[in-house]
């Protein structure tokens, strides 16, 4: 065995591991380092280096009894748990535990699909189960739901919520954690609880409403480290009529500022699902705007729209969609359009797709944006993917995700404050990627911008993923000081991240540590998650 | 040939690429039973699960995409249409990943359904 959990002696990690498989059988527990090393994260950035997260072994059980058991058995020695739902999360931290040596409790095969229901509109499910396959369990029996999947769509639903993952449709949808509706959970005692209307023995709507009764306690389950999921709530849209996508064009630069606030109040008001911001030169290659963008002393925001205007292109677009009967989509669309027309001169539209439900396999398979009509798929993995434009992929990447406000304002703040905070760093790792004039935001959240980039890793390559490391950290503090946070990130950077939303010396994540300390006092699930480390490793893994 | 830039991607600022799959049209294959993994044994089964949407013919196929500019048509960029794949290959693939697609733990797809899928592909008809 190439690694121990800290502080456990071989003797009694043996010894746990034993009674793991009496558990689970044997086939479930994987320690010999071929299957360990299938929990390694495998876009990190620090593959083979000192500090990757490595997992000592893993344990695959089957039920919540059977996971409460491995806890209990992990209290006794002292084990530390990792638990992942199907362990995607590629560019957060993919399968590995935040501390090495930590034993992965990996939850794919606990993949049941426990109630569904179309009339009411939720599904309550176990964390194995993938944005496929309950979605081509609503297929297969006919039912009248849509789900909200997020790129790529073979992670957990439960697992996606958890770490507040989101998608493509409305607001209130596509915050899979907001959506999300009851848990069960087992606590680091091994006890199981379960919170909302789980609560009420007997109670038929669980997966209906959020809250149950007191406290709300949910929250601290996700990016958290209070217990271990095993079934959770999720509400679900039913399958409109019509779906019809259409785009918006605004010439200038500045323009950005007015679109945003008209689209904000399309959406806000329920007209619109989700918006898709974009500009038409985002993967242009001429070499004049290539020049002025890559000034050595930055790009000027005036010469660029210059620029711009005189190519007699939009400087912005924004996609927009709508859901629901034909004729409302349609008037929706009219009603939009004559809005952002009369805010923004020079505005321009065009109709891009229209659907009619049900769709044919074959249909939905040559849909134009998939998520956006809830089918999952994997095409996001063409951003890093090997192509013409980029012949050398890398190996993955990690995700800087700032939240920003949601307005054209902050998306032009952003724009000129990170550009150069990359300049000043020395440039994007790889040549590829970054900030400029043309970045848009990821619009995910219902209320708020989140200003993605991936930042690549090349395994085998440490010089390579030093720079983007030392990049990453340095955009965290770029960040902070305008007031710009981190939704998520990877584990290499949650100390980090955490030390920036700390407010009153830190006062959110001392009462995290207080909680951690009350209800885990061995330190057993998820040590380190989110920067909570228990109080036994407080000083040493900070 | 149809550029799809990915919407999230064109936000994200990797490196948004257009595919070069084969076909704009594609056929879908049935997989609404495909819904519990566990359960697999064929491996068709397994490709359709796991593989398909990204290796898989026609629009919004990654994998495909990747494999027309690895090898610029000398093979076909759809695994399923290749005949020179063995399975020791398939499966060296599946364990270890390469660039970004990553590897696959046995509670994803066991040692049996990584036998059946490597026959599968590793077929010369």
């Amino acid at each position: 065995m190439a690694i121990l959990p800290p502080q456990v002696s071989a003797e009694a990690f043996a010894e746990a591991i034993r009674r793991f498989q009496a558990v689970v059988g044997a086939e479930w527990v994987f320690t010999v380092d071929e299957d360990v090393g299938l929990y390694r994260d495998s876009y990190s950035p620090a593959w083979g280096e000192g500090d990757e997260k490595l997992a000592s072994a893993a344990v695959a059980p089957i039920s919540a009894d059977q996971v409460a058991a491995i806890v209990r058995i992990a209290n006794e020695h002292r084990i530390p748990l990792y638990p992942i739902s199907t362990g995607m999360n590629l560019g957060y931290g993919g399968s590995a535990p935040v501390l090495s040596g930590s034993v992965v409790v990996d939850l794919k095969r606990m993949n049941k699909i426990i109630e569904i229901d179309d009339v009411r509109g939720y599904a309550i499910v176990e964390p194995g189960v993938s944005y496929f396959d309950l979605y081509r369990y609503i297929q297969d029996h006919g039912l009248n739901l849509w789900i909200d999947t997020p790129d790529p769509g073979w992670g957990s639903v439960i697992g996606n919520a958890l770490d507040h993952g989101v998608g493509y449709t409305y607001g209130a949808y596509r915050d899979h954690f907001y959506s999300h509706s009851g848990m069960e959970v087992v606590l680091p005692t091994g006890e199981i609880m379960r919170t909302g209307m789980g609560a009420l023995p007997g109670a038929k709507s669980w997966g209906e409403y959020h809250y149950g009764f007191g406290p709300y306690v949910d929250g601290l389950f996700s990016q958290g480290s209070a217990g271990i999921v095993t079934k959770m709530g999720i509400h679900l849209m039913p399958a409109p009529e019509a779906y019809l996508s259409c785009m918006a064009r605004v010439p200038r630069r500045d323009d950005i500022i007015p679109l945003v606030a008209e689209v904000n109040r399309l959406e806000h008001a329920g007209l619109i699902g989700m918006p898709n911001y974009g500009s038409p030169w985002s993967q242009s290659r001429d070499p004049a705007l290539q020049a002025l963008i890559g000034r050595p002393d930055g790009w000027n925001a005036a010469e660029v729209d210059r620029f711009v205007i005189n190519a007699g292109m939009p400087y912005w677009e924004v996609n927009l969609q709508f859901y629901g009967p034909e004729a409302t989509t349609t008037a929706n669309w009219e009603y939009a359009k004559a809005k952002i027309a009369a805010a923004v001169a020079g505005a321009t539209f065009a109709e891009v797709e229209r659907l009619r439900f049900p769709l044919t396999e074959e249909q939905k398979h040559n849909a134009r944006h998939r998520v956006a009509i809830g089918v999952p798929n994997l095409e996001i993995f063409f951003i890093g993917a090997r192509s013409a434009f980029n012949p050398t992929p890398s190996d993955g990447h990690v995700w800087f995700s700032p939240v920003i406000p949601k307005s054209g304002e902050a998306i032009l703040d952003f724009q000129e404050t990170m550009s150069k905070a990359v300049r000043d760093a020395g440039g994007f790792p790889g040549g590829l990627g970054g900030y400029g004039p043309f970045s848009a935001p990821a619009t995910w959240m219902y209320r708020t911008f989140i200003m993605i980039s991936g930042l690549p890793v090349a395994r085998n390559n440490p010089e390579f993923n030093k720079r983007s490391r030392a990049l990453f950290d340095r955009l965290i503090d770029v960040a902070a000081q305008k007031g710009w946070g981190e939704y998520r990130t990877h584990p290499l950077f949650y100390d980090k991240i955490m030390s920036t939303y700390n407010f009153n010396d830190n006062a959110l994540l001392r009462f995290h540590e207080r909680i951690k300390d009350a209800i885990d006092p061995n330190g057993i699930i998820a040590a380190g998650r989110s920067g909570i480390w228990p109080k036994y490793l407080r000083g040493s893994q900070r | 040939m149809t550029t799809r830039i990915a919407l999230v991607a064109a936000a994200a600022v990797l490196v948004a690429a257009g595919s070069t799959s084969g076909q704009d049209i594609g056929e879908a294959p049935t997989f609404a039973r495909l819904y519990d993994h566990t359960t697999l044994t064929k491996g068709s089964d397994v490709y359709t699960y796991w593989c398909w949407n990204c290796h898989g013919d026609g629009p919004g196929k990654p994998g495909t995409a990747a494999l027309m500019a690895r090898y610029n048509g000398a093979v076909p960029a759809v695994l399923t249409e290749r005949t020179d794949l063995s399975a020791e290959l398939v499966k060296v693939y599946v364990r270890n990943g390469l660039s970004i697609m990553p590897h696959f733990r046995k509670t994803q797809i066991s040692d049996a359904q990584l036998e059946a899928l490597a026959a599968y592909l590793a077929r010369k008809d």
